[in-house]
């Protein structure tokens, strides 16, 4: 008998069944995957343009923040031949046009003008071009000359076979101006070496250090930046022969300053102390501070309301009408901060006569008060120039709390013993016609050694005279701001450096632009070459890091005959992605 | 003997077999499963159609949204053409956006040409019932960028103005220096040394019917007009001056929101879709007139 077949229905079945499932899925993918290729080629074509325009931006970064320091790399040479030949920045280019396409070239070389990168995987690459450089005739004045150059940013973005191009167009407008003297860390016309003074063992220089001619080394100074001077010779201690050598060298036998891996360079520009360039005692009046004449009696009556006709201005302190702080005579001034507010107070005190000013930066409202009678309110807001025509006797901020720790707050730090005398949003400039005499530590709400975006700013300016530190002045005192004391043969001194005790450093955070520099304190130099201070103080000057680009500048604050880049704005023009 | 033999020779049970009853149910049951399978293929293939008809009509809209977009983004000056912008040339006139059409505002960088001081400068800076202009370019680059009537737009830092190139001798000069003339165009500013003249571009994005079809278009002013995608039925345009508050007036733009809507058919079926894109001016500074 035959066998019938019975189980290959089910595996026809089974296999039809199959074919149809395929069929289907094949149908329903085959949708699915256009539109996923869609959007993946929309997609890939958004991360593409996403890296051009990382790009564009990446080149943004580089003129808006990075361009000023590369301009000045290349305009230096123009602008110390400028100052050299005292030219009339009104009328003559601090850039000679013949120099253009050689500036323009410099420009394209400059770094950051190509970068390249990764964003989420994606890469770019961008290049700017700069050209047509040109300048602003209109815009030339005793102060300011400003260029324009065009520039054109090319950004290409790529992600597999996605490309995509973005290409920007516009200019940039240079201003250049008058450099701040505030802009070195210290800056002598004279280093005060045919008077004895050296630069040592304990002086400690964060920031840049420029000393015209006559400048003396022994032991090992620190200098982080380096330092610069216009002659072709210094002179280093030498302990074999115990005598100091004109050397061109960068150390000298037991002599050997930390230059901080950048060195001493000599026979660099002469940098001369101008003229001040603007009147502090008519920007107290309320004058015009740019007219650098001294204001007569009359003109001063008349700022302060007094009669026109008066013969003196008497004794005292007077707030003209959009002026600051103008007193008359020598004055004891005293800064602080109080509530609300943050606002700052100036306690002035003359003979029997103490006056308060206390301006809240919030409301914007200044109030005075004198021998502790009926407050009243000033007119208009304080314009940041307190100027006492005579010596500022005693300058100081709030006594000290305590004893300062041992040791002292590294990385400029302030020891909480301190409290502040600037507060936070003022910007001040304190001037005085002779001395001032800092017999207290001044210090800034807002430290910028450690806050970037820190706004108090101080400038003090000896007229005539000195800045002196005190014989009262704590030792290890701490003095924010920016000196100027650039009468000839004057600088930052210390009464009696050379008796009592040692009184540690003068720690400064800002600057110091003086004629002279004299000795602040009192060293022996050991047959080794040791330095052994004895009597008065050592430096420890650290740089505002504010000052590197003239970001924060104190008002009405003088500035050098010789022109930098101040800003560079880029302005964009035009946008094309293809 | 036989008995053993017998045993093994026994033969086998009578179930291998299907009976005619059970054949027909496993065909009855088998034409149930295929019938279903074939309707769902059936009803796959129509999806997949309707699918397929989907796609293409949001292909079309997606595209059309990034070249508008993509124009946009590169727009300059008032960005796009509004009826109140001061000294808009007639001929600009009717190319006004609307909440149903867009005029976008391009400026070439290959266009921009520098302007050379005026006469008086820097003594003067202010300049009035300026006719001509001279350029820092010679008169084969003014001649090879601007055409007669072409529409271009002078802007210094503070300032701009609509410029209508004159008809015929518009570029005088010579090979370092031309001067552009613009007889119609009166204009007044304050010169700085970076003024530029940069020629217009004027591209117009509508919803027409060409062929008898609903057509988004794009229309360069004074070129024929292209079809971008068929089948756009609408096309919503909504501006905004501040970046989140729209609105259908046309204003000088921050942001733009566009909206496409397309409906495409084949045999009996039918797709429509609707998709909007909002894009964000870039960043450029290019004073639009009045400004």
């Amino acid at each position: 008998m035959k066998h019938e077949r019975t189980h290959g229905y089910i595996l026809v079945t089974a296999l039809a069944f199959m074919v149809i499932l395929i069929i289907m899925t094949t149908i329903i993918m085959t949708g699915s995957v256009t539109g996923v290729q869609q959007a993946g080629g929309e997609a890939g074509l958004v991360r593409a343009r996403a890296a051009a325009e990382a790009g564009q931006a990446q080149a943004g970064y580089t003129l808006s923040q990075t361009l000023v320091p590369g301009i000045n790399s290349i305009i230096g040479t123009y602008a110390s031949s400028f100052a050299a030949a005292g030219n009339n920045p009104a009328t003559t280019n601090v850039i000679p046009t013949s120099q253009y396409s050689s500036v323009l070239s410099s420009m394209n070389g400059l770094a950051g003008t190509t970068s390249s990168g990764t964003v989420g995987g994606v890469t770019y690459t961008s290049r700017i071009t700069f050209s047509n450089f040109r300048e602003d005739r209109a815009s030339f004045n005793a102060n300011n000359q400003r260029y324009l150059v065009d520039y054109v940013v090319a950004s290409s973005g790529q992600q597999g076979d996605y490309l995509r191009n973005v290409n920007v167009q516009g200019y940039v407008a240079m201003l250049l101006g008058k450099t701040p003297l505030n802009a070195f860390l210290v800056m002598a016309n004279d280093g005060g070496s045919v008077q004895g003074n050296f630069f040592g063992t304990g002086m400690n220089y964060d920031g840049p250090v420029h000393i015209n001619q006559n400048w003396m080394f022994a032991g090992t100074p620190i200098f982080s930046m380096g330092a610069t001077t216009s002659a072709s010779s210094v002179k280093m201690y030498n302990c074999n022969t115990s005598t100091w050598q004109a050397v061109t060298t960068q150390s000298n036998n037991c002599t050997t300053p930390n230059w901080g891996g950048v060195g001493l360079a000599y026979s660099k520009p002469n940098v001369p102390l101008p003229a001040n360039a603007f009147s502090q005692a008519r920007a107290a009046l309320g004058l015009d501070a740019t007219n650098t004449t001294s204001p007569n009696t009359s003109a001063r009556c008349t700022a302060l309301g007094l009669s026109s006709s008066c013969s003196s201005v008497p004794t005292g302190v007077y707030t003209p009408v959009n002026g600051g702080i103008y007193i008359q005579g020598d004055a004891a001034v005293t800064l602080s901060v109080a509530s609300p507010n943050n606002s700052q107070v100036y306690t002035i005190v003359q003979g029997s006569t103490t006056s308060v000013l206390k301006a809240d930066p919030l409301t914007g409202v200044t109030t005075i008060t004198k021998n502790g009678g009926a407050a009243t309110t000033l007119s208009t807001p304080l314009n940041g120039q307190l100027y006492v025509e005579g010596t500022i006797t005693s300058l100081s901020g709030p006594a000290r709390t305590g004893t300062l720790p041992n040791p002292l707050p590294s990385n400029n730090g302030v020891p909480t013993q301190i409290p502040p005398a600037i507060a936070t949003s003022t910007r001040l400039n304190i001037a005085a016609a002779t001395d001032i005499v800092v017999q207290g530590d001044v210090t800034y709400q807002d430290n910028p050694a450690t806050n970037s975006g820190a706004k108090n700013v101080l400038a003090l300016l000896a007229g005539t005279g000195n800045l002196r530190v005190g014989t009262t002045a704590p030792n290890d005192v701490y003095l924010h701001g920016a000196v100027v004391a650039g009468a000839s043969g004057k600088g930052m001194s210390v009464d009696n450096y050379s008796a009592g005790v040692l009184r540690g450093a003068i720690h400064t955070l800002g600057s110091l632009a003086e004629d002279t520099d004299p000795p602040r304190g009192l060293a022996n130099i050991g047959s080794n070459g040791l330095i052994t201070m004895v009597n008065g103080f050592g430096d420890a000057f650290h740089f505002d890091p504010r000052f590197v680009n003239g970001s924060a500048i104190p008002p009405f604050f003088p500035t050098t005959t010789t022109f930098a880049a101040n800003t560079a704005l880029p302005v964009q023009r035009s946008w094309v992605e293809q | 003997m036989s008995c053993a033999e017998s045993v093994r020779s026994s033969p086998p049970p009578a179930t291998a077999g299907l009976t005619l009853v059970e054949v027909l149910m496993a065909a009855a049951v088998a034409l149930v499963i295929f019938t279903v399978l074939i309707n769902l293929l059936s009803g796959t293939g129509t999806v997949q159609a309707r699918n397929q008809l989907q796609i293409s009509v949001d292909d079309s809209i997606r595209s059309s949204l990034e070249l508008m977009a993509s124009d946009l983004r590169q727009s300059v000056g008032p960005r796009v053409i509004l009826s109140t912008s001061p000294g808009l040339p007639t001929g600009l006139a009717s190319y006004a956006s609307s909440s149903s059409a867009l005029s976008v505002v391009q400026i070439p960088a290959a266009t921009l040409l520098s302007v050379l001081p005026p006469g008086g400068y820097p003594t003067t800076q202010n300049f009035s019932g300026v006719t001509s202009t001279a350029l820092n370019a010679s008169v084969s680059t003014c001649g090879a960028t601007y055409g007669g009537g072409d529409y271009a737009m002078l802007t210094t830092e503070t300032s701009s103005a609509w410029l209508q190139v004159d008809a015929s001798s518009y570029c005088t000069g010579g090979s370092t220096s031309s001067t552009l003339k613009h007889s119609a165009s009166s204009v007044s500013y304050t010169y700085t040394p970076a003024a530029v003249v940069g020629k217009v571009n004027v591209l117009r994005y509508a919803v027409q019917t060409v062929n008898g079809v609903s057509t988004l278009t794009r229309q360069q002013f004074g070129g024929p007009v292209q079809t971008v995608a068929y089948d756009i039925t609408a096309l919503s345009v909504e501006y905004s001056a501040d970046g989140f508050t729209f609105t259908a007036t046309p204003v000088q733009p921050r942001a733009i929101r566009l909206t496409l809507t397309g409906s495409r058919a084949s045999g009996s079926k039918t797709s429509s879709l609707t998709l909007s894109t909002t894009v964000y001016m870039r960043d450029v500074q290019y004073t639009a007139p009045g400004n």
